[in-house]
C-alpha cells in the first residue's frame, strides 16, 4: 500500500522520468457529476507507475500511460474515486470522466471546527442541528433555537432582566464549573461556553447579533473527547457555527424575512387596586401617629380622606401599562451566491431592528458580508468577511418604578400636565417624597450605545492528496464600541444636588482588536479496506486586545441642551477611567482517531496550552481525551436484521480546562500614594497582589453514552451519563490581615458534578417520498454536584451570606452549590401569629438563630426537559414545544420581599395583594403571612422555599413551503412562509414576580423565505 | 392527526394538573402551653414584684396568662400548673384556682392567684413559682424566649410580694424632695394627709406639689428639731432613728 | 511522512520561543517587573513605604498622638458622649467595643500591609540585576529591614503581652517573605529575637551610612541630583537604627545591651545630633524650634502636619475635645514640685511647648511655624536623642539611682538644676517630660508595669494589669486563620 503512497508523494517531482515501455498518450476531460461543471486539480495515475498528472483549469489532462492493460486513478478530495480499466483500446472511453460528490460526506458529519469526522466514528457526545431545524422551532437568533431543541444548552432566565433585548443571558452546558459570584470580579462569565464562528473564535454578542438565515448548521460538543480539542477553553462545552458556504452555479438571489409582535407579559404581576392599598396602608399604621403630637394626627387623617376622596373619586390607575408596548421586530437577508468552476462568491446583507417590550428599548442591526471560495487544483482559498454595525438603545426609568407606583395617585393632573412628583409632606414632616415615573421618563433621557466592527476569515487549504491536506487560517476582528448615558438636571434624583451638579453625562469607549492564527496538517486514509485513520495536527495562536476608558461630566442646567459642552464640570473627585487588558495564547494540538472496519472507533486529543493570564509558574497546561466507541449495528451478527440502522456505544474521558479568568490576576501591581510627596519625590506602593502560584482550573469530564437508530430510522434516541470532578475550583478567599493583603485569588476545595441526558424523537408516520412525516420528540436531563475539601476557606463568603436579607447559598463540604439554605419553620402560630422555627436538633423555638439553618431545598430540578411534536404534510408544517421542570425548589423572593419585609420607606410602594389578604389576624387565624406591621423583620425560613414545577409553552409553530410549479407561476425559485410563536404560556407552581426591572415577552414571528 | 391531537391535550392537561399555584404551607399540628406575660412595653417577663404599699384592700387578685401554642378547638381542655413555695402558705397567704382549663375556643387564658395581706408581709417579702407540666392535651414546645435585652423562661412563673416597699413610686422625684426612704414617704402622708397611692400617679404629685411637700417638710422637721432641744414632745418619726439627725427633704 | 515530521519539530520550536510572546505586562498599572527594572524604581518603593507611614491609623495619628497617648494618659478624657465619642471607652482601656475593633483592625492590617511591602522589596533586591550606584544597595536593603523590624516591635509593644512578666505567651505573627498561606503567632520572646536580628543585620548594612561623617545633610544637593542619600535624619539611618536598638533592647530587658547602645548614640550625637541652641529656643519666641530639631534621630516628613495640632491640640476647637495635660499633674508632678519630682516651670520643654489660654495651658509642639516651608515644620519625631539618655539613666544597673548623671546631664540642656537623686518615679516623670505626645508612654508604663498617670491623684490612675496592657488581636487575624 505504500507504495501507492509514494506515487502521490513524487506527483510533484518534475516529469522526468524516462519509460521504458512503449506508451501512449490518454487525453480527456474530468467533470462533475452535479452540474457538470470541469473539476480542476483532480489527481490521474495508473496504479503501478510511477506517472501521474493533474487535471488544468478546463479540467483536461493528459497522461502518458504504458501501452497496456492497466488501472486508470482519478480521485479527488470530497469525491468518489473513479478507477477505469484500460485495455489498450479503450483510449476513447477517457475522454470524458464524470465524478460524483462523496455521498456520506454531505450527510452525518460531526463538525467540530477544527476536523470534520463521520458521525459514525466519533466518539466524543456531540449534537448537530442543521439550519432548517433551528427555523422550525424559532427566528429570533441560533441560541433561543438551540435552548428549545438540547436539554444540556441551558440558557438562565434572569427575573430582573427579563427578555431586554440587550442583555446578554448567562448559558451554561452541562452545568456550573466555577464558583458563583466570580462574574463580577473578572467581568467574563467563568461558566460561559466557547462560541466558535466557521473556525474561529467569536463572543457571545456576536453570535445574537447573527442573523439566523446565515447560519448552516449549529454542533454543541459537550463532553470531553469531543471538546478537548479546544483544550483550555473548553471546559464549560464548546457551541460550533458553521455559516453557508456559497453554492455553485448560476447566480442565486435569496430573500429571507422575519417580522414579529411582542407583547409584554404582565401574568405574573398581582398587585394591589386603590382601595386595597389604602386599605393596607392603614391597617399598618401608616395613618396613625406614634409621636403623640396631637397636630400630626390630624395631618394624617387628612392625608387619609384626601386619598379616599380620589379613591371614591374612581382613581384607580393602572401603571404597568405606561411604559409597555407592543414591540415590532422586523429582520431582513438578502444572499446572492453563485460561482463558476474555479470561484464561488456569495454577497449578504442582513438588517435587524428589533423593538424590546419597553419603550426606548431598541436594538439595530446591520450587517454586510462577503464570502469567497476560490479553488485552483491543489489550492483552495476561502476568505469571509463581515462587517457589522449596531445601534441600541435602553430605557432610562426601570419598570421596577411604574410597579411600585400607587394605584390613588392620577397620572395627570388637572391640566393634563405631568406633576414632578405624586406626594410632596409638607413642610416639617419627615417622611418620603414620592417621585413620579412619568416625569423621569418624559425628560430629556437616554441610555445608548453604538458599535462598528469587522472581522475577516481567511483559511487556506492546500490538498497534496486525497489523504493529506494542509491548512492555513487567520482570521482578525476590530470592534469599537462606544455606551453614552445622559440623564436630565430635572430627574428627581438630584433634587438635594447642589445646582452645579445636576445632570449627568457619562460616555465610555471599548475597543477591542483580536486576531487568531492556526496551521495545521490533516490526514486521513484508509487502509487496506479495515483500517481507517484520521490525524490532525497544529499550531494555534490568538490575541485580544481591550481598552475601556470614559469619563462623567455633570453640571447640567438645561433639560434640552444634552451636548457634553454644556456641563459646567466633573463629578467632585472623578478623574477619567481606564482600563485595559491583553490576554495571548499559543498552543500545539494533535488529534487522532482510529477505526478498524467502521466497528471499533477509537479517539484521542492532546493539547498543550499557554496563556498569558498565568503566572510564569506554570504557564503551560496540556489538556488531553480519550474516547472509544463500539458500532454494534455493524458486527456481523446484527447484519442479517436491518432493524437497527444505529447502535453505537461511546464512552470518552478527558481534563479540558476554564481559561475565562481576568488578564493580569497573576502580576503584582504598584500605584503611586498620590495623597502626598515629600523632599525624596514620589512614591509607590503595592496596589494587588499576584498570585504567581495560581495553577489552572483542572475539570476531569467523565462520559458513557449510547446513540440508536431503528425501525427504519424512525426512532432515534440518545442517552449519557457524564459525571465532572473541577479541582481544584478557583475562588477568592479573605486573608488573615497580617499577609498584608484582605483576599487573595485562591484554588481551593473541588466540585463534583454528575448527571444524565436523553433525547427521544420517534416518527409514527414516516412516508418522506410523499412528504409526509410526523415526529414525536421528547429529552430530558437532571444532574447533581457536590462541592468537597472546601474546609472553611470559604468562611468569609458564608458569614456575609448569613447576614444578608435574602443570601441563602453557602459553600460547605458535601452541599451542592444550588442548594437552598434557611432555618426550617413550622409555619405560623395560630395562637399568637408568631413564627415558629424548628432548630437543628428538631425542637421548636420562636426565636430565629442563623445557625439552625440547614438545606431545605435545591433550585437544581430533579429532572427537566422538552416534549413536542412536528408534522410535515406536504410543504405543510405543524409543530409545538413545551419544556418542564419538576422537583427543583425555590425561594420566593418575592414573597419574602412584597409580602413581608415591607419596611417603613417601602410602603409607599405598591405590593403584591397578598400583602393584604393572607395575613395573620384575630379573625383569620390560620393565615400563611405574619400580620401587618412595619416593625416586624421576617428572616429568611423554609416557609418561602416552594416547589418550582412548571411547564412552559415555549415555541408554537406553522409552516408553509410552496411546490414549485406554484413558486414558478409567481416567478420565484423557491418560497415558504412560517409563524412562530414564543413563550406562549406559563404555568407554574409558584407565583414569583418574574422580570422586575425589564418585563418577560409573548411574541409572534411571521417569516417568509424567497430564493429567484 | 386524530392521535396528535389527544397527545396534545393530554400533554397540557398533565402540566396544569401538576402545578397549581402553592403557598407556604399551614401551620404543623403541634400544640402546647406557655407561660406569655408582657410587661407595658410589649416584652415579656417570668416574674413579677407586687406590693400591698398601695393596695387599700388586703386582697390582691394577679392574673397570670397562659397563652396556647397552635389551634384552639371547641372543647374545655385542663392545664396542668404546679405552684410552690418556700415561706407562703395556701389559705394563709394565697389562693388558688381550682383545676385551671383553657375554655372552648380560647387560645390563651388567665390563671388568678389571689394574694392575701398579712402582718408578716411588712417585714418579710414572700413568694410563689407557678410551673407549667405537659399533660395528653399540650406538650411544653418552647421553654424560654430570647428577647432583645434578656432571655425569659416561659414555662416557670415566680410572684414575690411584700408589704414594704420595692421601689420608690413613679412620681418620687428625687431631685426635689431628696433620697427615697419608707419613712420620709409615711411621714409625708401623715402630716399632709396624702393618699399614698397618689404618689404613683404624676398627674397627682405635680411638680409644684413635690417643691411644696419640700418646703412643708422642711420646716416641719425644724419645728420638731427646736421642740427636741426645747426638750418638749416632739414627733420622733421626723428624726432618722439610726444617727438622730432631723430627715432632710433637698 | 518525513515533511509532516519537520512540520511538527517547526512548531514545537515557534512554541517555546512564544514564551516570551506570552509574557504580557499591564499597560494601565505598573507591574512588579517593569517599576523594579532599575534603581529608581527601588527608591521609589522605600519612598512610597515612608509616605504611607504618615497614614492616620500608623504614626500619622493613632500611633503617635491618638489612639496610643489616651491609653498612655497623656491626656484628661471627659465623660460627655456628645464631646468625647469613643474616646472615653478607650480612656477607660474597653478594647471590646465595635469602633476599637474596628480601629486596631484598621491600624494592623496597615502596618502589616507596609511589611507585605518591605519584604517584597527585600525578596525583588535578592533577585534583581540591577546594579546599584555607590552603597545605595546595601542601604535600602539596611532601611527596608530596619523598617520591617520597627512595624512588628511597634505591633508586639501594642498586641503582644507584659514582655517583663509573659514573654512566652503566644503574640504576633512574623513575615519575613510573601507567603499565600498565614504564618503562626509567635511567642513574644522569638519574635524579639527576630525584630533583634533584623536590626543587627540593618545596622552591618547601614555601617558606610554618610551619617556618619557628614551628619543629617539637610539641604538638597546644589547640582539638582538624586536626593536619595541626604536629609538623613528622615531615614532609618545608622543611629537611628541603633536607637531603635537601644529601645528594643530595654523593652526585652537586656539592659546590658540597651546601655551600650544608648551611650554609643549618645557619644555619636556629640557632634552629629546636637542639643538644641538655646537661642532657638528661648530666644526666638514668636517661632521657637519646639521639637527640638537638631535631636531628631529619626522623624517622618509629613507635610500636612499641623493637621495633628488642628485635630487634637488646638484650644480653638472648644467646645469640641482638645487634648491636653491634667492641670494639677502638670502643676505638681510633671513641671512642678521643686527637687521631689524635678518639675520646674522654666523647664525648655515647659516654656516652648505648653502655652496658657484662659485656666488650661495646651499642648503646642505640632502647632506650625511662621516659615511654613521649613523642613522642620513637617517632622514627626520618631527616636530623639533625649530617649537615649534616660535609657541610658535606666539600664545603666539594676539600680536606677546609678543613672542620676544621665538624666542631670540631660536636664543640664533644659536649663533646669540638677536632681540629688534618682527613682522610677521621677524617671517616668523625665520621661513625659521628655516624650510627652510622641506616642512612647503607654509602652513605658507596660515595660515598667506600674500605674499609668492620668492625674496627680493616684487612686484615679488605672492600676497595673495585663487587660489594661495587652490590647486583644484585632477580629481580621483571628477569624480568617
Amino acid at each position: 500500500m505504500t507504495k501507492r503512497l509514494l506515487n502521490i508523494l513524487f506527483l510533484l517531482l518534475p516529469l522526468t522520468l524516462h519509460a521504458q515501455e512503449a506508451t501512449v498518450v490518454l487525453k480527456g476531460k474530468v467533470v462533475d457529476a452535479a452540474d457538470g461543471y470541469p473539476l480542476i486539480g483532480v489527481a490521474v495515475y495508473v496504479d503501478d507507475s510511477k506517472t501521474g498528472t493533474m487535471t488544468d483549469v478546463d479540467g483536461a489532462y493528459e497522461l502518458k500511460i504504458p501501452q497496456r492493460r492497466c488501472e486508470v486513478t482519478f480521485s479527488y478530495m470530497g469525491y468518489d474515486e473513479e478507477v477505469r480499466l484500460y485495455t489498450t483500446k479503450n483510449a476513447s472511453a477517457f475522454s470524458r470522466i464524470v465524478m460524483s460528490m462523496n455521498a456520506e460526506q454531505l450527510a452525518d458529519v460531526v463538525v467540530t471546527g477544527v476536523y470534520e469526522r463521520k458521525k459514525e466514528s466519533f466518539t466524543g457526545a456531540s449534537a448537530t442541528f442543521k439550519t432548517d431545524e433551528l427555523k422550525a422551532v424559532g427566528s429570533t437568533n441560533v441560541l433561543q433555537s438551540l435552548k428549545t431543541l438540547d436539554p444540556s444548552f441551558k440558557m438562565m432566565e434572569s427575573t430582573q432582566f427579563g427578555s431586554n433585548p440587550n442583555m446578554m443571558p448567562d448559558i451554561e452546558i452541562r452545568g456550573k464549573t466555577s464558583v458563583a459570584g466570580l462574574k463580577e470580579e473578572y467581568g467574563t462569565d467563568p461558566n460561559q461556553p466557547l462560541f466558535i464562528l466557521d473556525g474561529f473564535e467569536t463572543t457571545l454578542e456576536t453570535i445574537m447579533n447573527l442573523n439566523m438565515n446565515r447560519v448552516a448548521s449549529v454542533t454543541i460538543l459537550k463532553d470531553a473527547a469531543s471538546t478537548a480539542i479546544y483544550g483550555s477553553k473548553a471546559s464549560n462545552g464548546v457551541v460550533v457555527i458553521e455559516t453557508k458556504a456559497p453554492a455553485r452555479g448560476r447566480l442565486q438571489l435569496s430573500y429571507k424575512g422575519d417580522f414579529g409582535l411582542s407583547l409584554a407579559d404582565l401574568s405574573d404581576y398581582n398587585l394591589m387596586n386603590s382601595s386595597e392599598k389604602l386599605e393596607f396602608e392603614s391597617l399598618a399604621g401608616v395613618y396613625k401617629d406614634h409621636t403623640g403630637n396631637p397636630f400630626s394626627q390630624i395631618r394624617l387623617d387628612n392625608l387619609y380622606n384626601e386619598r379616599l376622596k380620589e379613591i371614591e373619586r374612581g382613581v384607580d390607575t393602572y401603571w404597568l401599562s405606561e411604559p409597555v408596548r407592543t414591540g415590532f421586530t422586523h429582520k431582513h437577508n438578502i444572499y446572492a451566491e453563485g460561482g463558476e468552476d474555479k470561484i464561488r462568491y456569495g454577497i449578504g446583507l442582513s438588517y435587524g431592528d428589533v423593538a424590546g417590550v419597553m419603550k426606548d428599548s431598541d436594538r439595530q442591526t446591520l450587517e454586510g458580508n462577503v464570502d469567497l471560495i476560490y479553488r485552483s487544483g491543489k489550492f483552495q482559498f476561502s476568505n469571509k468577511l463581515s462587517i457589522n454595525w449596531l445601534d441600541v438603545s435602553n430605557p432610562v426609568v426601570s419598570f421596577a418604578e411604574y410597579a411600585y407606583a400607587n394605584p390613588y395617585y392620577r397620572k395627570y393632573n388637572a391640566d393634563g400636565g405631568i406633576d414632578r412628583y405624586l406626594y410632596y409632606p409638607e413642610e416639617g414632616i419627615d417622611d418620603y417624597p414620592v417621585a413620579n415615573p412619568l416625569w423621569n421618563a418624559h425628560l430629556n433621557n437616554w441610555d445608548k450605545a453604538s458599535g462598528f466592527g469587522f472581522t475577516n476569515n481567511f483559511i487556506f487549504e492546500w490538498f497534496l492528496s486525497k489523504e493529506f491536506r494542509l491548512r492555513a487560517k487567520f482570521g482578525l476582528t476590530k470592534q469599537d464600541d462606544s455606551e453614552q448615558t445622559r440623564l436630565s438636571p430635572l430627574h428627581t434624583q438630584f433634587d438635594d444636588v447642589g445646582e452645579t451638579e445636576k445632570g449627568l453625562y457619562s460616555h465610555t469607549q471599548i475597543d477591542e482588536l483580536s486576531y487568531e492564527g492556526d496551521v495545521a496538517a490533516t490526514f486521513g486514509k484508509l487502509i487496506a479496506e479495515k483500517h481507517m485513520v484520521n490525524a490532525v495536527g497544529g499550531f494555534n495562536f490568538s490575541s485580544l486586545k481591550r481598552q475601556v476608558y470614559g469619563y462623567s461630566a455633570n453640571g447640567f442646567t438645561d433639560d434640552r441642551f444634552d451636548a457634553p459642552s454644556f456641563a459646567n464640570g466633573y463629578p467632585s473627585g472623578g478623574s477619567p477611567d481606564y482600563s485595559q487588558s491583553l490576554k495571548r495564547a499559543a498552543s500545539f494540538y494533535v488529534n487522532g482517531g482510529y477505526v478498524y472496519d467502521d466497528r471499533y472507533l477509537m479517539d484521542f486529543n492532546y493539547r498543550l496550552d499557554g496563556a498569558s493570564m498565568f503566572g510564569t509558574g506554570n504557564r503551560f497546561r496540556n489538556t488531553w481525551s480519550v474516547g472509544t466507541g463500539w458500532n454494534v449495528h455493524k458486527e456481523p451478527f446484527m447484519q442479517n436484521s436491518d432493524f437497527f440502522s444505529l447502535l453505537k456505544i461511546r464512552g470518552s474521558v478527558g481534563n479540558p480546562g476554564n481559561q475565562n479568568f481576568s488578564a493580569y490576576q497573576a502580576f503584582s501591581t504598584y500605584k503611586f500614594n498620590g495623597w502626598m510627596t515629600n523632599v525624596f519625590g514620589t512614591g509607590v506602593i503595592l496596589n494587588a497582589l499576584g498570585n504567581t502560584q495560581l495553577a489552572w482550573q483542572e475539570t476531569v469530564n467523565y462520559d458513557i453514552g449510547t446513540d440508536l437508530t431503528f425501525w427504519e430510522e424512525r426512532v432515534n434516541v440518545t442517552l449519557d451519563y457524564y459525571w465532572k470532578h473541577t479541582d481544584p475550583l478557583l475562588a477568592v478567599i479573605t486573608t488573615p490581615g497580617s499577609m498584608g493583603v484582605t483576599s487573595v485569588a485562591m484554588n481551593a476545595g473541588s466540585q463534583k458534578t454528575q448527571g444524565w441526558e436523553t433525547t427521544f424523537r420517534i416518527s409514527p408516520i414516516y412516508r418522506p417520498a410523499e412528504g409526509i412525516n410526523w415526529n414525536i420528540s421528547f429529552n430530558a436531563t437532571s444532574s447533581r454536584s457536590v462541592y468537597a475539601n472546601i474546609g472553611d476557606s470559604f468562611s468569609a463568603l458564608n458569614e456575609s451570606g448569613k447576614t444578608s436579607l435574602a443570601g441563602t447559598t453557602r459553600y460547605y463540604d458535601g452541599g451542592s452549590p444550588t442548594a437552598i439554605w434557611a432555618v426550617r419553620s413550622a409555619g405560623i402560630d395560630p395562637a399568637t401569629g408568631k413564627e415558629l422555627f424548628i432548630k437543628k436538633d428538631g425542637t421548636y423555638s420562636f426565636t430565629y438563630d442563623v445557625n439552625d439553618e440547614v438545606v431545605v431545598g435545591d433550585t437544581q430540578p430533579k429532572i427537566e426537559g422538552l416534549f413536542g411534536t412536528m408534522l410535515y404534510y406536504k410543504g405543510l408544517s405543524v409543530g409545538c414545544y413545551f419544556r418542564y421542570r419538576w422537583g427543583g425548589q425555590v425561594f420566593n423572593s418575592s414573597l419574602f420581599q412584597k409580602v413581608e419585609n415591607i419596611g417603613t420607606q417601602d410602603v409607599y410602594n405598591n405590593q403584591d395583594k397578598r400583602a393584604l389578604y393572607d395575613r395573620w389576624s384575630e379573625n383569620n387565624r390560620e393565615a400563611y403571612f405574619k400580620g401587618i406591621s412595619m416593625v416586624q423583620k421576617t428572616e429568611k425560613s423554609s416557609r418561602f422555599v416552594m416547589d418550582d414545577n412548571s411547564v412552559v409553552g415555549e415555541s408554537f409553530n406553522l409552516g408553509y413551503e410552496f411546490p414549485d410549479k406554484v413558486a414558478r407561476r409567481m416567478g420565484v425559485g423557491a418560497m415558504n412562509l412560517q409563524l412562530t410563536m414564543a413563550d406562549v404560556f406559563r404555568v407554574s407552581t409558584v407565583r414569583v414576580e418574574r422580570g422586575i426591572d425589564y418585563p418577560f415577552a409573548r411574541s409572534i414571528t411571521m417569516s417568509m423565505g424567497i430564493t429567484f | 392527526m386524530k392521535t396528535l391531537k389527544y397527545i396534545m391535550i393530554a400533554a397540557a392537561f398533565l402540566g396544569l394538573a401538576a402545578c397549581e399555584e402553592r403557598n407556604p404551607e399551614h401551620f404543623a399540628d403541634v400544640t402546647g402551653v406557655y407561660f406569655n406575660n408582657t410587661t407595658g412595653l410589649m416584652s415579656v417577663t417570668d416574674s413579677l414584684d407586687l406590693t400591698f404599699v398601695y393596695e387599700a384592700s388586703d386582697v390582691m387578685e394577679v392574673p397570670v396568662k397562659v397563652q396556647l401554642l397552635g389551634r384552639a378547638v371547641d372543647y374545655d381542655r385542663p392545664l396542668d400548673i404546679s405552684v410552690t413555695s418556700d415561706n407562703a402558705e395556701a389559705g394563709r397567704d394565697f389562693i388558688l384556682p381550682a383545676d385551671p382549663v383553657l375554655p372552648a375556643g380560647a387560645s390563651s387564658m388567665d390563671y388568678v392567684v389571689t394574694l392575701l395581706r398579712t402582718d408578716a408581709l411588712k417585714t418579710q417579702k414572700k413568694s410563689l413559682a407557678l410551673e407549667l407540666h405537659g399533660n395528653e392535651h399540650f406538650s411544653l414546645h418552647v421553654s424560654e424566649l430570647a428577647q432583645i435585652s434578656d432571655t425569659v423562661s416561659v414555662v416557670s412563673f415566680r410572684i414575690f410580694f411584700s408589704d414594704m416597699f420595692t421601689t420608690a413610686p413613679s412620681a418620687w422625684d428625687e431631685k426635689l424632695i431628696g433620697k427615697f426612704t419608707q419613712q420620709k414617704f409615711e411621714l409625708i402622708c401623715k402630716v399632709l394627709e396624702i393618699n399614698p397611692a397618689d404618689f404613683n400617679d404624676p398627674a397627682v404629685i405635680t411638680l409644684a406639689k413635690l417643691l411644696y411637700i419640700a418646703t412643708e417638710m422642711t420646716a416641719y422637721v425644724q419645728d420638731q428639731a427646736a421642740l427636741k432641744a426645747a426638750g418638749a414632745a416632739y414627733d420622733a418619726e421626723a428624726f432618722d432613728p439610726a444617727t438622730g439627725e432631723p430627715l432632710t427633704f433637698r | 511522512m518525513r515533511r509532516i515530521f519537520t512540520y511538527i519539530a517547526a512548531s514545537v520550536l515557534l512554541l517555546t520561543s512564544c514564551d516570551a510572546w506570552l509574557d504580557v505586562k499591564p499597560y494601565d498599572k505598573m507591574s512588579q517587573d517593569e517599576l523594579l527594572s532599575d534603581e529608581e524604581g527601588f527608591i521609589k518603593l522605600l519612598n512610597g513605604i515612608y509616605i504611607e507611614l504618615n497614614s492616620d491609623m500608623l504614626y500619622g495619628g493613632a500611633l503617635s498622638v491618638e489612639m496610643i497617648e489616651i491609653m498612655g494618659g497623656a491626656y484628661v478624657i471627659g465623660t460627655d458622649n456628645a464631646v468625647w465619642g469613643n474616646y472615653s471607652d478607650l480612656a477607660t482601656y474597653q478594647y471590646g467595643t465595635e469602633y476599637w475593633r474596628s480601629r486596631f483592625n484598621e491600624t494592623w492590617n496597615k502596618a502589616y500591609s507596609l511589611i507585605l511591602n518591605c519584604n517584597l522589596l527585600l525578596e525583588n533586591l535578592e533577585t534583581t540585576r540591577v546594579t546599584f550606584t555607590g552603597d545605595n544597595y546595601k542601604i535600602i536593603k539596611g532601611e527596608a529591614l530596619a523598617l520591617r523590624a520597627m512595624l512588628h516591635f511597634d505591633m508586639l509593644r501594642l498586641f503582644g503581652p507584659v514582655f517583663s512578666r509573659n514573654a512566652d505567651l503566644l503574640a504576633i505573627p512574623y513575615y519575613k517573605e510573601y507567603t499565600v498561606v498565614p504564618n503562626a503567632q509567635m511567642t513574644a520572646r522569638e519574635a524579639a529575637q527576630e525584630i533583634t536580628n533584623d536590626l543587627l543585620e540593618a545596622r552591618i548594612l547601614l555601617a558606610n551610612d554618610p551619617v556618619r561623617t557628614e551628619g543629617t545633610r539637610l539641604d538638597a544637593p546644589s547640582d539638582g541630583s538624586s536626593t536619595f542619600m541626604y536629609y538623613r535624619n528622615l531615614r532609618l539611618n545608622y543611629y537611628a537604627v541603633t536607637a531603635l536598638l537601644a529601645r528594643s533592647s530595654l523593652y526585652f530587658g537586656d539592659n546590658k545591651e540597651a546601655y551600650a547602645y544608648s551611650t554609643e548614640v549618645i557619644k555619636a550625637a556629640e557632634t552629629i545630633f546636637p542639643f538644641v541652641d538655646r537661642s532657638l529656643v528661648t530666644g526666638s519666641p514668636e517661632d521657637p524650634d519646639r521639637i527640638f530639631s537638631s535631636e531628631v534621630i529619626f522623624a517622618l516628613s509629613h507635610t500636612q502636619r499641623n493637621k495633628l495640632f488642628k485635630n487634637y491640640f488646638d484650644p480653638s476647637r472648644i467646645p469640641n475635645y482638645v487634648f491636653r495635660m491634667d492641670n494639677d499633674l502638670m502643676s505638681s508632678k510633671v513641671f512642678g514640685g521643686g527637687s521631689l519630682t524635678g518639675g520646674n516651670q522654666d523647664d525648655y520643654r515647659y516654656r516652648v511647648n505648653w502655652v496658657a489660654t484662659g485656666a488650661n495651658r495646651y499642648f503646642y509642639k505640632y502647632s506650625d511655624m511662621v516659615d511654613t516651608g521649613n523642613i522642620r515644620n513637617t517632622m514627626i519625631p520618631m527616636l530623639r536623642l533625649g530617649e537615649m539618655y534616660l535609657i541610658a539613666a535606666e539600664s545603666r544597673s539594676e539600680d536606677i539611682g546609678a543613672g542620676l548623671a544621665y538624666v542631670n546631664r540631660l536636664r543640664e540642656r533644659r536649663g533646669v538644676g540638677n536632681l540629688q537623686q534618682l527613682d522610677r518615679q521621677i524617671l517616668q516623670y523625665e520621661y513625659i517630660r521628655e516624650l510627652y505626645g510622641e506616642g512612647q508612654l503607654f509602652y513605658m508604663y507596660k515595660r515598667m508595669f506600674t500605674p499609668v498617670l492620668f492625674s496627680a491623684v493616684d487612686s484615679r490612675n488605672p492600676q497595673p494589669s495585663d487587660a489594661i496592657f495587652t490590647v486583644p488581636l484585632p477580629d481580621t487575624e483571628t477569624e480568617n486563620r
